[in-house]
């Protein structure tokens, strides 16, 4: 765990990872508090990688299961931005929810590509545009963790509403990041949250 | 139960560190799966393991088990869901005055799977102000 590299980090934090789980690890005491509803199951949610796409659906694909989602006009569709399927690119994940059809395939009616969500503070500003991120759960597993490089820019939300730029912010700010992992590792930030 | 103030977000279940998530993973309850309509708490008692507190220093909560079930509203829209608890987190101590939705000073504490999220909020939003009967 030690070891853990900035690819997979962010793979994780793609997923959420970052995000909470503050107690040890459980694994192995499921039935012990086994108190799920099996209503809860879903199948209406969307979660995997994407693995085919075309101009109206893609396949995608968990660790579970296979299947069509198809893409609408009313389809609100993340990826950076409010985009088109036209974005989406093989290899993607996406988390998102819809209604099932009997043939397995789910309408979609909102997607998110490639989404981040962790928590960090500002390890140092790197110009008007990047930011220097230690991300915080490491800080609070006591592992030392991989910096991450998150690029703002004038389409950036800090908190509701206003825009932001690297002076907005200052070494040491605890914050939590909403972005698109890049390809190249680095994150694209287009929410920050300032907290504290 | 009674109604607590603060704010919500999402993440994914699971240890921290404990590699790629999958649907379903370990967890502080043993059993939370980011398909489902789970969520964490804070204040987490554990019976036979030890309990999971990360509030005290910020907010009063009530201590809850896995498989307990809370209602979370989303003050910003005005949507609702009830998920049940599978986690523990998030850290409130640390992140005790966020503001989302104009709305200030509000402890972060209850974060919902990507599904029961997505149902009260956008996910590229990630907080809202939150009422939580718990």
């Amino acid at each position: 765990m030690f070891g853990l590299s900035r690819r997979k980090f962010l793979k994780q934090a793609v997923l959420g990872v970052g995000a909470a789980s503050l107690a040890s690890s459980a694994t192995g005491r499921a039935a012990a508090f086994s108190l799920q509803n099996p209503a809860d199951i879903a199948s209406d949610f969307i979660q995997g990688t994407v693995i085919a796409v075309s101009s109206t659906e893609f396949t995608s694909q968990d660790d579970r299961r296979q299947y069509a989602v198809r893409v609408t006009t009313d389809t609100r569709l993340w990826r950076g931005r409010i985009t088109s399927l036209a974005e989406v690119e093989i290899g993607d994940f996406v988390y998102g929810i819809g209604t099932p059809l009997e043939d397995g395939t789910i309408v979609a009616m909102k997607l998110w590509f490639n989404i981040v969500n962790f928590y960090g503070e500002v390890e140092s500003i790197v110009g008007p545009n990047n930011l220097c991120i230690a991300p915080a759960s490491g800080k609070q597993a006591g592992f030392k963790m991989p910096l991450l490089t998150v690029a703002i820019d004038s389409d950036t939300i800090l908190n509701a509403e206003d825009s932001i730029s690297s002076l907005t912010l200052k070494v040491g700010d605890p914050i939590q990041i909403i972005g698109l992992a890049l390809r190249n590792g680095d994150v694209k930030a287009t929410r920050i949250w300032t907290l504290g | 139960m009674a109604d607590y103030y603060g704010s919500v977000s999402w993440f994914c279940c699971g240890p921290a560190y404990g590699g790629v998530c999958p649907v379903s993973t370990g967890s502080s309850c043993g059993d939370c799966r980011n398909d489902s309509l789970h969520c964490a708490w804070p204040k987490l008692l554990r019976p036979g393991y030890p309990n999971c507190d990360v509030s005290s220093q910020c907010i009063s909560l009530p201590w809850r088990y896995c498989g307990n079930q809370i209602t979370v509203y989303n003050q910003c829209n005005g949507l609702s869901i009830s998920p049940y608890i599978h986690d523990c987190g998030p850290n409130a101590n640390a992140y005790c005055n966020t503001s989302s939705c104009n709305i200030p000073n509000r402890p972060a504490i209850v974060d919902l799977t990507p599904r029961t999220f997505a149902y009260i909020g956008n996910l590229d939003v990630g907080r809202y102000p939150c009422r939580v009967t718990a």
